[in-house]
């Protein structure tokens, strides 16, 4: 199964410290979501690693901040997942079409 | 007017060609009362007339009064009743050397007839009350300290407001010899302290405390704080400071010649602390002659003699003992002079009751002189230019107050400020002058609710305008996705 380590940044923590995450999935209304981290002000980077993705998949991710006013939403970023060699792949054209987008 | 200052004599009048030790007590509105000795007839005089709240001071005696004081006594006056005062003195004649007579006088000033008399004998010379005048203990009991046979004499005597006076309740002997200068203060509670030194032989001059009960019993010395090593002090007076805190006011050994003030403890139990600060405030003066008056918190009026003038002073001293330096002096020019009592009268109107000298011409005097205590004004004003934290920004905000009030002094105006009181960050200050506003624009503040107040400080007293609030806001957070890495 493959993996995948998903980064971001606090780029403004709005004077108080923060709680950060990602979401994912497989399409950008992702529906999975690592562990709240807290403790991060302005500038740090943070990271989660999630396991047991399907082989030659897209998923889709973003990072989230929260402080006592409030919750942020980075951008939306992709990545796929390897092919492993032997293992056959069933891709749809849409998802081919997402795979050649990449 | 700079806070201390004094303003000048305002007015005076001369009661009296003939004036030895005039004692000064209220009646009632503008009435006030003065026994002194006229040493060309050999007899105590009882006086009324008026000071009016401007301090002018009408040049008549409303009424006269005269009792059969000895030579040189130095009577003291005191308000035991609505409208009844004792008179505490050394009678002419007889085997009595010491007398209270307790005598009406209306608001309007007329005196009337003696309502009762207590003589008590002592077998020597009696210097009854060398001007300290009795203090009230408890209802109708009142301790007198005298001079006697050489020996300070402390004793309670029953005094009911209507001027009956009763047997005397208790007496305690202090050994002090020879010719002594003393006075008594309440401290605290049943506490209470006598400053006394006698000048055969040389004498420590020294602070002693008792206790008296309610019913008027008097205990045996409890502690004594030595002020100056076989010190010849003069004209002793006691002042409340803060708390704990006292100060003596006196004339220092002749060989310093100086007038001196030490401030000291006198802890709950009656013993003493130790002393905290000494001042010494002029060289020579002929001495300090006149009770303390507190005019503020931490501002104190008195007097002293010198060989042709009376000078009055303004001094600070902080609750913790600290004396600060003369803020003001005012001198009145005399043939010679002597000061013995003041009262607070109105807001900045005080009196003074003084005598010329030796005693030829021994015009006896009073006069009015204000001191100012008005303080510095400063107003806190609302914190503006409030920045938010950010990337590369720091949390700020300004400060803002004005001086609306200098007391005729430039200040040091700032502001004192912290996340919580009490407030532990001071700016630095600015000299400001009435009218003007200031600001101090401080940084690094992270989101929260601060609080401040500005102060405006001059060389006597710091005063602060109240206390005001801001809010630094803080935002939600914002986040940047980056690149997935390490996919497999």
């Amino acid at each position: 199964m493959a993996q995948a380590t998903l980064n971001g940044q606090v780029v403004d923590d709005g004077g108080l410290t923060c709680d950060v995450r990602f979401e994912w999935g497989a399409s950008a209304q992702y529906g999975l979501k690592t562990p709240w981290q807290g403790g991060f002000t302005s500038g740090m980077m943070f990271s989660a690693t999630i396991y047991n993705l399907a082989s030659g998949l897209l998923y889709h991710f973003r990072a989230v901040a929260r402080n006592s006013k409030g919750i942020s939403y980075g951008q939306d970023m992709s990545f796929v997942t390897l092919v492993e060699p032997g293992i056959p792949v069933l891709l749809d054209d849409a998802a081919l079409l997402r795979f050649l987008e990449v | 007017m700079a806070y201390g200052d004094i303003a000048g004599l305002i007015d005076s009048y001369a009661f009296a060609a003939f004036c030895y030790t005039p004692n000064i007590s209220h009646v009632d509105g503008n009435v006030y009362a003065i026994a002194y000795y006229q040493p060309i007839a050999n007899q105590g005089i009882l006086i009324t007339l008026t000071v009016n709240p401007d301090g002018t001071i009408p040049p008549a005696i409303i009424d006269t009064h005269i009792f059969y004081a000895g030579i040189l006594t130095e009577p003291t006056i005191t308000k035991v009743g609505a409208n009844v005062f004792v008179i505490a003195y050394m009678p002419a004649i007889g085997p009595f050397r010491g007398r209270l007579d307790t005598i009406q006088i209306a608001d309007d000033g007329t005196i009337g007839a003696a309502i009762d008399t207590l003589d008590i004998f002592v077998a020597g010379i009696t210097w009854w009350t060398r001007r300290t005048n009795p203090i009230n203990v408890s209802g109708d009991v009142w301790i007198f300290a005298t001079q006697e046979n050489g020996a300070l004499e402390l004793r309670t005597i029953s005094i009911s407001p209507a001027g009956n006076i009763g047997a005397p309740i208790s007496q305690t002997t202090m050994v002090v010899l020879g010719n002594m200068e003393f006075s008594v203060a309440h401290v605290q509670d049943n506490l209470y302290a006598v400053i006394v030194y006698g000048n055969n032989p040389l004498q420590n001059a020294t602070v002693r405390t008792f206790t008296i009960s309610d019913a008027g019993v008097i205990s045996a010395e409890i502690a004594s704080l030595v002020l100056e090593v076989s010190g010849y002090i003069q004209k002793p007076q006691l002042s409340h400071i803060a708390g704990n805190v006292w100060g003596a006011f006196y004339t220092a050994p002749p060989g310093a010649g100086v007038g001196r003030v030490r401030t000291f403890t006198i802890n709950d139990d009656g013993t003493f602390g130790g002393l905290i600060d000494v001042f010494d405030f002029e060289a020579n003066p002929s001495w300090v002659s006149a009770p303390i008056q507190r005019t503020d918190t931490n501002l104190f009026t008195f007097f002293y003699s010198a060989p042709s003038w009376i000078e009055i002073h303004t001094l600070t001293i902080q609750d913790d003992g600290t004396i600060g330096a003369i803020t003001s002096t005012l001198v009145i020019p005399t043939i010679a002079g002597q000061a013995e009592n003041n009262i607070f009268k109105g807001d900045d109107v005080y009196i003074i009751s003084a005598f010329a000298y030796p005693m030829g011409p021994g015009l006896g005097i009073i006069g009015t002189f204000g001191v100012s205590t008005k303080l510095p004004v400063v107003s806190t004003l609302p914190a503006s230019d409030i920045v938010v934290p950010g990337i590369g920004v720091s949390g700020q905000a300004t400060l803002n107050g004005q001086l609306d009030y200098d007391a005729g002094e430039i200040c040091a105006c700032g502001f004192e400020w912290g996340a919580t009181p009490p407030l532990g960050t001071t700016t630095t200050t600015q000299g400001q002058n009435a009218g003007d506003s200031f600001s101090e624009a401080i940084t690094g503040l992270a989101p929260g609710t601060y609080y401040f107040r500005a102060f405006a400080e001059t060389d006597w007293i710091k005063v602060y305008g109240s206390t005001l609030s801001f809010k630094v806001e803080s935002l939600k957070p914002s986040v940047a996705t980056l690149p997935a890495t390490g996919v497999t």
